[in-house]
């Protein structure tokens, strides 16, 4: 069942736009700084000093803007459809009317999109590597403390960070999905995912948070960039790997139990 | 039915009904949109399940199908609470307008639903009987985007029958289609009961019905009104079929009905019948008999009668007056 789910996913138009921009934004970073030989200060993203020698740079930085709302926005864009929007086709009472039970057909939807989740991470990550590679080329990284690090470290550490970067993705698609179980209507779910996330922001931002800042998800999204330090900084990484999993394992669970009781009217 | 032997499939104990519905009932909020239905489908029938848009069919079936949860009541299929894991193995149907991936073609819907019952092997042969039996081998390539309604309508009757059910479920399966269409599926509903198919089948359309089932049962605002042979049924209701009765002396003439016999003058103003004044029509209901000894009564005592007119009422409204003894 779980190649018929990525076979429909294969077939839809939203899957194309997600992954797309994740192959159109690094190489678009790529083409703009060649052309304009402008890019962002030292200090605004990591090692930026080193833009314009060291290709390993590329991905490191775009994985830092699209970390910010690029990436949120293209899972929450696909996760928010996989309850709703089979719910709106009609296409949900079809297959619940069929042997599959409901907990094993939620649990091949859920995996469908945490393998797309996955595979916009690798392709984003892996296009501003590739391009960082052909345009720039790639040499040994200038680390904070001087110390040289090797390309095949170097590239070991760019896979490092989006693996970091995974799970809070995960757990937002996780909280998608809930939205998507919970209301059966994909706009509403794409809306409310993306308003989650800058309301998040928003009142993180603002400082009404209070003590529980650390463990809002939208604050999990740079915390990969605490790997770069030399030494690395672990406590804001491990933070961030249980956050993530409490907030994916708290809304799956909260999606499953909606999902396996729900009325099925559309 | 291809392979049915080699289906794996649990022996049925025989003289068990097809499926019971016992004190089903379904409300969302405080709407009761089925309330306390009983009744039984046997082996072989094909069964009308006949009520007017908005009456409860759907949600029935829903219920039956697992979708939605009864609010109190129970599904049985072949003897067994529909709770039990694979209870519903048997049973193969669709509820309402069919819903399919548009963006793919149709057999590669079925395949998905083939693979989202289990089913591993002889896949393709499988397929290729059930898109025979409908028609649709010719189109199983294409998007079913591109389908008109009634193509949906029979790739939606050949996904029951790759489960290769012993109780299909169709709901409203003419709907939106043309004349040749409606004849077509009436024809295959026909084919698969004389392979020993149960067949319960959903309708607004009292002569589908009529033309298919052997027992039906009626139900209004989710309550069920009646159940029984179809004969029966449709003769009950005939009974009370409607008459615009015109003659020479309307005061005469509903003096001697109300006297001489069963017949009911029913109230209410009528919308009177073509070349007649309304205040000269009788709505009337001529009871048991028939109109017979109405015009009988009427002719002996020298009250002329201008015009008798049978009233066809819609489906609903027959139905509604069986409720109102």
């Amino acid at each position: 069942m779980l190649f018929w789910e990525l076979f429909k996913l294969s077939r839809q138009r939203r899957t194309y736009l997600g992954l797309g921009a994740a192959a159109l934004v690094p190489i678009i970073f790529v083409a703009a700084i060649e052309i304009t030989h402008q890019g962002p200060e030292a200090g605004d993203a990591p090692f930026a000093a080193q833009l314009f020698s060291n290709g390993l740079v590329i991905p490191l930085i775009t994985l830092a803007f699209g970390s910010f709302v690029m990436l949120p926005a293209i899972v929450v864009l696909v996760a928010g459809d996989t309850v709703a929007g089979e719910a709106s086709a009609g296409t949900l009472k079809t297959i619940l009317s069929r042997s599959i039970g409901r907990t094993r057909f939620f649990l091949v939807k859920v995996a469908a999109v945490a393998l797309y989740t996955l595979a916009v991470l690798v392709v984003f990550a892996g296009v501003g590597l590739l391009a960082g590679w052909l345009v720039v080329g790639l040499k040994p990284l200038a680390g904070p403390d001087g110390t040289p690090i090797p390309v095949g470290e170097g590239i070991a550490l760019i896979w490092a960070c989006a693996g970091v970067l995974a799970l809070p993705l995960l757990a937002l698609a996780a909280v998608v999905v809930f939205l998507s179980a919970a209301t059966h209507n994909s706009t509403a779910s794409v809306v409310g995912g993306i308003v989650f996330v800058l309301l998040l922001r928003l009142v993180s931002g603002l400082g009404l948070t209070g003590f529980l800042d650390p463990y809002l998800i939208t604050n999990q999204f740079d915390a990969w960039l605490n790997l770069l330090r030399q030494p690395v900084d672990w406590p804001p990484v491990v933070r961030a790997i249980w956050v993530s999993v409490l907030w994916m394992v708290g809304f799956f669970l909260g999606a499953w139990g909606i999902f396996v009781r729900r009325d099925i009217l559309g | 039915m291809a392979g049915k032997s080699a289906s794996g499939k649990a022996p049925l104990e025989s003289g068990a009904p097809a499926l019971r519905l016992l004190g089903l009932s379904k409300r969302f909020g405080n709407f009761a949109a089925v309330e306390r239905l009983d009744l039984t489908v046997r082996k072989g029938d094909v069964y009308g399940f006949l009520g007017p848009n908005g009456s409860g069919k759907s949600t029935t079936i829903r219920m039956i199908l697992g979708l939605i949860r009864p609010s109190a009541g129970e599904v049985r299929i072949f003897d067994r609470p529909s709770t039990v894991p694979g209870a519903r193995e048997n049973v193969a149907g669709f509820v309402e307008a069919p819903g399919f991936y548009e963006y793919l073609s149709g057999w590669n819907n079925l395949r998905m639903l083939a693979a989202a019952d289990g089913r591993s092997r002889d896949v393709a042969s499988l397929l290729r009987w059930a898109l025979e039996i409908v028609g649709l081998a010719g189109r199983a390539n294409d998007r079913v985007g591109a389908y008109s309604q009634g193509m949906k309508q029979r790739l939606a009757i050949a996904s029951a029958l790759i489960r290769q059910p012993e109780l299909l479920i169709l709901d409203e399966p003419t709907n939106g289609l043309d004349p040749a269409g409606m004849r077509d599926v009436r024809d295959l509903i026909r084919r698969l009961s004389a392979e020993g198919l149960t067949i319960f089948l959903s309708s607004h359309l009292l002569a589908e019905v009529e033309q298919l089932c052997n027992r039906v049962a009626v139900i209004s605002r989710g309550r069920l009104i009646v159940e029984g042979d179809l004969r029966e049924v449709v003769e009950h209701a005939r009974g009370r079929l409607e008459y615009h009765l015109v003659t020479g002396d309307p005061a005469r003439a509903r003096q001697l009905l109300e006297s001489r016999t069963d017949a009911m003058i029913l109230d209410g103003s009528s919308e009177g019948i073509e070349s007649f004044a309304p205040q000269d029509v009788l709505r009337i209901s001529p009871g048991e008999g028939g109109a017979g000894p109405v015009v009988k009564v009427l002719v002996e005592e020298g009250v002329e009668v201008l015009a008798l007119v049978p009233v066809h009422p819609g489906l609903e409204e027959t139905f509604l007056r069986l409720t109102e003894d």
